[in-house]
């Protein structure tokens, strides 16, 4: 017995604390993003790859070499291509810390997205919070090429360029890939995915004299949101529809929002902190959208004499009727041109009124067509920054 | 006092059993059969079982002296013991291989994945047979241990998840067929209720403290059915029965949405152990099960090593020929696996009501 004990002792001190199945930082390569392109009915995978030795404390190599580099492969499966890239890259590709998935648009209206998601769905490795973007007038490859300045990692620059946008634009851009697979795999309702797209293309796009200069000459920039119907691409909507979308899903956090103060001057607030509550009455074709926002005023180009409540008021009832035009003109692209519901309506009405949903279930396409919106947008505290009245010089 | 365990320690085999085999694999069933009305079939079928719960402590009470196989042997006599305990064994046999192959196919598929499914086996083999040569003592206190870690883990995740709880997730309520809901609830009732009476294996007598052996069984069942519960709402909230079906280890994909203060995230991994701690104790605990019933009452003790030791050579070599990949294991788990569990109820529901006979009869 004592020496079974010991033999056991033995074994099970060597076979835990050994590394079977280790693998060495250098012996990986950690996939910041990965671009899927089609080409010739071929699926294109580039994964960007980040340069763990230029991150060390190697300073002469930060004049000699870039902080990423990009391997592309193709094959019939996306599995098949993404293996490939041992074919070129010295070690294995690791997806499991990516940051960004990149779709061509191409890609997407040739195949849909069903087998990206069961690739990554199915993969276990890989972790579900990055976030998806689809390239626009490009290809998705070209995006993950661009040299960015600032941030060094163009994967880096993207994520954190969409998580600003979110926080400080209005635009709801950071859905992860967890949430869009989520809101696909839900069939009462559609998808929309932010787009990226190149701007002023140049050669010196993947080239890291792009940013050497004080001026880029070339950029990335978080472009229209795609909307989708079903599997397919149908429609875009544009910066001012899609803070409007922000307002609908209730994902605004701050947003800048500007009108016309008079005839041709303007006017912005910052929306500091929004609300929106869905609700439905029982057995009515009807939503109502009530948004509640608190903002500060920014910046006011006509006279106005802020100290009086009355003005203020008006100043805050435009914004509360531009708000509103705004989100009732999204809801009329979206519902009445694109025929899509990226606002889950459907899944709102089978949740809150389903007894409504389930009576016109089998006709819904129609009935949703005819749904009425109520839409009650309210400024509740408008703040007007460290001055009280509009600056002019005195006559 | 060789031998004996303390209600506590009991009580927390008995939590492991009634809520490891639900996490996992469990959540995945539950889910496929009423969607969003998950929590709601483990509310009812938890309430069913309850009713297992007062025929463990009916049974338990005959002859505190015996373990349910020396029971079955006094109720039916030799050779009608002996067919039961025949197809007992054959039933403990394949939940341990179940467990088993979920325990390892869980490791494998998640965390190491080019490590041959056999030295993971022989790894957890060598510690669940060193602990069931200790016997039944050791086994519970660490079951106790393990229990407290567990509780830390499941704890601080669900307080974690709060934060991105989504209510509208689990609505509407009740909106599936009535045979779905039913469908759902039955299969958490036979997901639970078999590995409960494997607590029979313990003799009431052998308990420190018996006239509290009652109490501690109800409150740990409670208890129990409050973590399921806890499970399945949090996980449906987090994640919605949309993604949820997708994925074969629910609980897993929801911890990874945890993010404490924005900064300490990624630690699924950590909090799952909960869960692998569970199938060890229950592991565990099988073959000791099986070895009593294999083990002849007066056989000497220096024969301790010998069942534990062929069981777990079995359970080693035997699970991954019986289940080689993951479609035979779910084409078991939901075609073959209800047939067997109905067919384990039916001998607890004889032994109870040959139990209530052979009373009546006394008195």
């Amino acid at each position: 017995m004592k020496y079974i004990k010991i033999i056991l002792f033995i074994f099970v001190l060597y076979t835990s604390t050994g590394c079977y199945n280790y693998r060495e930082l250098n012996k990986i390569a950690i996939a910041s993003a990965i671009a899927i392109d089609i080409d010739n009915e071929e699926i294109e995978v580039t994964s960007q790859i980040l340069n763990t030795q230029k991150q060390s404390s190697d300073t002469n190599a930060q004049n000699s070499s870039t902080n990423f580099h990009t391997y592309t492969s193709k094959g019939k499966t996306i599995q098949e291509a993404a293996r490939k890239i041992v074919l070129e890259s010295p070690r294995r590709l690791y997806i499991n810390d990516i940051d960004l998935l990149v779709i061509s648009k191409e890609f997407i209206d040739k195949k849909g997205i069903d087998n990206i998601l069961d690739f990554f769905l199915r993969d276990s490795e890989s972790q579900k919070h990055f976030y998806v973007i689809v390239s626009k007038d490009c290809k998705a490859k070209e995006i993950l090429t661009t040299t960015t300045p600032i941030e060094t990692v163009n994967s880096q620059s993207i994520a954190h360029s969409l998580e600003s946008t979110t926080k400080y634009y209005g635009r709801n851009v950071t859905n992860d890939f967890e949430t869009l697979a989520d809101n696909y795999l839900n069939k009462k309702r559609d998808i929309f995915i932010p787009s990226i797209s190149i701007a002023n293309e140049s050669k010196k796009a993947n080239n890291k004299k792009n940013i050497e200069s004080t001026n880029a000459t070339t950029g990335l920039k978080i472009t229209e949101d795609f909307v989708f119907k079903n599997e397919k691409i149908i429609g875009v909507l544009n910066n001012q529809e899609s803070v409007a979308a922000s307002f609908i899903d209730n994902k605004i956090d701050h947003a800048v929002v500007t009108t016309k103060c008079d005839n041709k001057n303007y006017m912005s607030i910052n929306i500091t902190k929004s609300k929106t509550k869905l609700s439905t009455p029982k057995n009515k074709n009807q939503i109502n959208i009530d948004v509640i926002f608190n903002a500060n005023l920014y910046d006011i180009n006509c006279e106005k004499n802020l100290s009086s409540i009355k003005v203020m008021k008006e100043i805050g009832k435009n914004f509360e009727n531009y708000i509103e035009k705004n989100i009732k003109k999204t809801l009329n692209k979206t519902i009445k041109e694109y025929k899509t519901d990226i606002f889950g309506f459907e899944d709102f009405m089978y949740k809150n009124n389903t007894a409504f949903y389930k009576k016109n279930k089998n006709n819904w396409d129609n009935i949703f067509q005819k749904m009425k919106f109520k839409i009650n947008v309210k400024l509740k505290s408008l703040e007007k920054g460290n001055i009280y009245k509009t600056v002019e010089r005195e006559k | 006092m060789k031998n004996q365990i303390n209600n506590l320690q009991l009580s927390t085999i008995f939590i492991f059993l009634v809520t490891t085999p639900f996490f996992g694999i469990g959540t995945y069933s539950i889910i496929k059969f009423t969607k969003n009305d998950a929590w709601l079939s483990v509310l009812i079928g938890g309430i069913f079982a309850f009713l297992i719960v007062l025929d463990i402590l009916y049974i338990s009470n005959y002859k505190p002296d015996f373990n349910i196989i020396e029971k079955i042997d006094d109720v039916f006599g030799k050779f009608f013991g002996l067919i039961l305990k025949i197809i007992l064994l054959f039933l403990t046999i394949t939940m341990l291989f179940v467990l088993f192959y979920n325990l390892i196919h869980f490791i494998v598929s998640q965390f190491l994945f080019e490590t041959p499914n056999i030295a993971i086996a022989i790894m957890f083999g060598l510690i669940i047979l060193y602990i069931n040569i200790k016997g039944i003592e050791t086994l519970s206190r660490t079951s106790l241990v393990l229990f407290i870690f567990s509780l830390i883990c499941l704890i601080s995740s669900c307080f974690s998840l709060i934060s991105t709880t989504n209510l509208e997730n689990i609505k509407p309520i009740l909106d599936i067929s009535f045979n779905n809901f039913l469908s759902g609830t039955i299969k958490y009732f036979l997901l639970i209720y078999i590995y409960m009476y494997l607590i029979l294996i313990i003799p009431k007598n052998k308990i420190i403290d018996k006239p509290k052996y009652n109490k501690y069984l109800i409150i740990s069942y409670f208890i129990s059915y409050f973590m399921n519960f806890l499970v399945i709402f949090t996980t449906l909230t987090n994640l919605g029965n949309h993604i949820l079906s997708a994925y074969q280890y629910p609980e897993y994909s929801v911890l990874k949405r945890i993010k404490i203060f924005d900064f300490i995230d990624r630690i699924e991994n950590v909090l799952i152990i909960m869960w692998v701690f569970g199938l060890f104790i229950i592991i565990s605990f099988i073959v000791y099960f099986i070895t009593k019933v294999l083990k002849k009452k007066k056989e000497k003790s220096q024969k301790k090593i010998l069942y534990p030791l062929i069981i777990t050579i079995i359970m080693i070599f035997v699970t991954f020929i019986v289940f080689p990949n993951n479609t035979v294991f779910d084409f078991y788990i939901t075609k073959i696996s209800p047939y067997l569990k109905f067919s384990f109820l039916i001998i607890m529901i004889i032994l109870s009501i040959g139990i209530f006979i052979k009373r009546k009869i006394r008195t």
